[in-house]
């Protein structure tokens, strides 16, 4: 008995991969036994074979596209024209730009260069001169909400006593409607508004006393007479003193009257006159009505010249300076223990009076003193980096130029009084 | 009797193994283009050129143009061959510097050839076929590929000759883009399975049976 090879079963495209392999020269022996061995016993795949092997040797038979006239010539123009712009220089380097590179590039840095100059606006020379010169030493407080004005802090500390007191007396609370309470309030905030509005007179008229007194009497202790310059003297200050007492009675006895319906609001009273409150229990709960706040606001106080090497701020009075103008310049005389005793406005337009008394009641301590607290170093280092820092052409002219004024008075500094 | 196989393979140098009597094929042809006579070499005219000579990629340009136009032109046409061309070297030029080596430069520039081309076909293509839809074969951007005759040949046998390549080359340009492809390379431009591999950056397998698929589909087409 004889055993029958077997032969292959290949149909489709198993046949065609084999076919179309054994054309291009890719089957193995194996393969090529197995192909052969199905084409000797399959005359369809014989059949197909040829086909295929016609078709394929048709297709490399056909001419290969004949290329145009100096191709070579023209592609090596064009590329050179194209990538000559410091193409070889980069290739030198290893650097191969892709098209359009080099434009992307400078858009880019236009574009920066567009963004740094419109955020960042030249600044003019005599602002950079100036701050070389002067270097101010800025102290900043950040003021809480409250209102500007000792006569509308004390009305404000009343009203609040006022209302807490009127919580606190259970009775009355009791027995007073809630309408009589909002009354209460309503009345507490109409007697703050007076207050106001007595103090901005009690200011103006303080302020044209002052100016009347000024031609009378000249001020002793500042030397350089300014026309406008204030001197501190005590009569002043007394004056000053009994009228806010005196407004103080008044809004007190408006009070009183305010609240004759309210007894709640007869607590107001004394805080209004200007004693203290008078201890009260704690809240039960918040008022009814919130009062108006004051949207906190920053200041800052400078010393500017040559007295900032000299002189620190250490302490300013309590509240916010009253001030028209974003800024004010004072010229201010200091005695040995950094109070002030003299000022005198350096800006042409009138100053507030409540402005005046503030930048009388700064204290400065020198530079490097005790006094000074934690800021001092800083301000020493400030005044050393100053002294020692290499001076370039422009500030040793600007130091010729000082050189050429005379000595400034050592108690003497220049302040700038500035809200934000 | 049966068929004997011709088994061997051409690009490699290899002589035939077995003699194939009733099977007719063609067999590939070692080099289907003209050798430029001052070619120093894939390594040396990069290198040249890497190096900054200019005179490198002038080489290049020399040596590859017509294979490139070839298949540019087989691609997209005599027409707009010349223009695949001229985009494949310039990206060559400014992309030599990343050619790592990792394949030929004659495939690597195939394969530059071929996504230009695609690129072509896929914009200006479309808008050609819709405006020449319905136009005489004088409108056939490929009817100049088959003007060539043999000067042998009587006129009827040149004319019979020119419309089998024409159905040929129609038939060809019929197939789906990935068969045509791999027919292209292979059939036509005489590339080996491991070039038309790496020009279409598939496996070797997926070029075998993209061939045998577009072979079989070409031969429906034309039966």
């Amino acid at each position: 008995m004889s055993a029958r090879p077997s032969i292959p079963r290949l149909e489709g495209e198993e046949l065609d991969l084999l076919i179309s392999r054994s054309l291009d020269g890719d089957l193995s022996p194996e393969e090529s036994r197995d192909l052969e061995t199905v084409l000797a016993n399959d005359a369809a795949a014989r059949a197909r074979m040829e086909a295929l092997a016609g078709l394929v040797a048709e297709a490399r038979a056909l001419p290969a596209p004949a290329p145009p006239f100096a191709l070579s010539t023209r592609v090596n123009s064009n590329v050179s024209e194209k990538a000559a712009r410091g193409g070889s220089i980069f290739h030198r380097f290893g650097f191969y730009p892709p098209p359009g590179m080099a434009i992307g590039a400078m858009v880019v840095m236009g574009v920066v260069a567009v963004a740094i100059t419109v955020m960042n606006p030249p600044r003019p020379v005599a602002s950079i001169l100036a701050e070389r010169n002067d270097g101010p030493v800025d102290v900043f407080f950040q003021e809480s909400a409250r209102a500007p004005g000792a006569a509308r802090t004390e009305a404000r500390k009343a009203k609040d006593a006022t209302t807490e007191a009127g919580k606190a007396g259970a009775k009355q609370v009791a027995s007073a409607p809630s309408e009589s309470a909002a009354s209460a309030v309503t009345a507490v905030d109409d007697v703050v508004a007076r207050v106001d509005s007595k103090e901005k007179a009690r200011e103006e008229g303080m302020a044209s006393r002052l100016a009347e007194k000024k031609d009378a009497s000249v001020p002793s202790v500042s030397p350089p007479a300014a026309p406008n310059e204030i001197a501190l003297d005590e009569k002043q200050n007394k004056l000053a003193k009994r009228e806010a007492e005196a407004d103080a009675d008044t809004g007190a006895r408006r009070i009183r009257q305010a609240s004759a319906d309210s007894p709640a609001l007869s607590a107001a009273a004394p805080q209004a006159a200007g004693a203290i409150a008078p201890a009260a229990p704690a809240p039960a709960s918040p008022p009814a009505r919130a009062l108006k706040s004051v949207e906190p606001r920053s200041w800052s106080v400078v010393v500017r010249g040559e007295g900032a090497r000299r002189w620190m701020l250490r302490r300013a009075p309590e509240g916010r300076p009253a001030t028209a103008a974003p800024a004010s310049s004072f010229r201010v005389t200091l005695s040995p223990e950094g109070r002030v005793t003299a000022v005198r406005p350096l800006d042409a337009r009138a100053v507030h009076p409540a402005l005046l008394e503030f930048v009388r009641g700064l204290v400065f301590a020198p530079v490097g003193s005790a006094l000074g607290g934690a800021t001092a170093g800083i301000a020493e280092g400030f005044a050393r980096d100053r002294e020692q820092k290499p001076k370039d052409e422009r500030s040793e002219t600007l130091a010729d130029k000082n050189a050429d004024r005379p000595a400034e008075n050592p108690a003497e500094i220049e302040v700038e009084v500035s809200t934000h | 009797m049966p068929a004997r196989i011709l088994a061997f393979d051409a690009s490699r140098g290899e002589e035939p193994r077995v003699r194939m009597a009733p099977v007719k094929t063609a067999a590939v042809p070692a080099q289907r283009h003209p050798v430029e006579r001052d070619w120093p070499g894939d390594e040396i005219a990069l290198s040249r050129f890497l190096a900054g000579d200019v005179l490198g990629f002038e080489q290049i340009v020399r040596y590859y143009s017509t294979m490139v136009f070839s298949l540019a032109a087989r691609l997209v046409g005599p027409a707009d061959a010349e223009d695949v061309v001229q985009e494949t070297f310039l990206r060559a030029y400014h992309g030599l510097g990343k050619f790592r080596g990792d394949s030929s430069l004659k495939t690597w520039l195939y394969a530059i050839a071929l996504n230009r081309a695609r690129a072509r076909m896929g914009t200006l293509g479309r808008l050609r076929a819709v405006f020449t839809q319905g136009r005489s074969r004088e409108d056939d951007p490929f009817a100049s590929l088959d003007d060539a005759t043999d000067p042998a040949a009587s006129p009827e046998e040149n004319a019979v000759l020119k419309e089998r390549r024409v159905r040929l080359r129609a038939a060809i340009r019929a197939l789906p883009e990935e068969f045509r492809a791999a027919v292209l390379l292979r059939d036509l431009e005489g590339l080996s399975y491991e070039e038309v591999a790496d020009v279409l950056a598939v496996p070797i397998g997926t070029v075998r049976s993209r061939l045998a698929r577009g072979r079989a589909l070409l031969k429906e087409k034309l039966s």
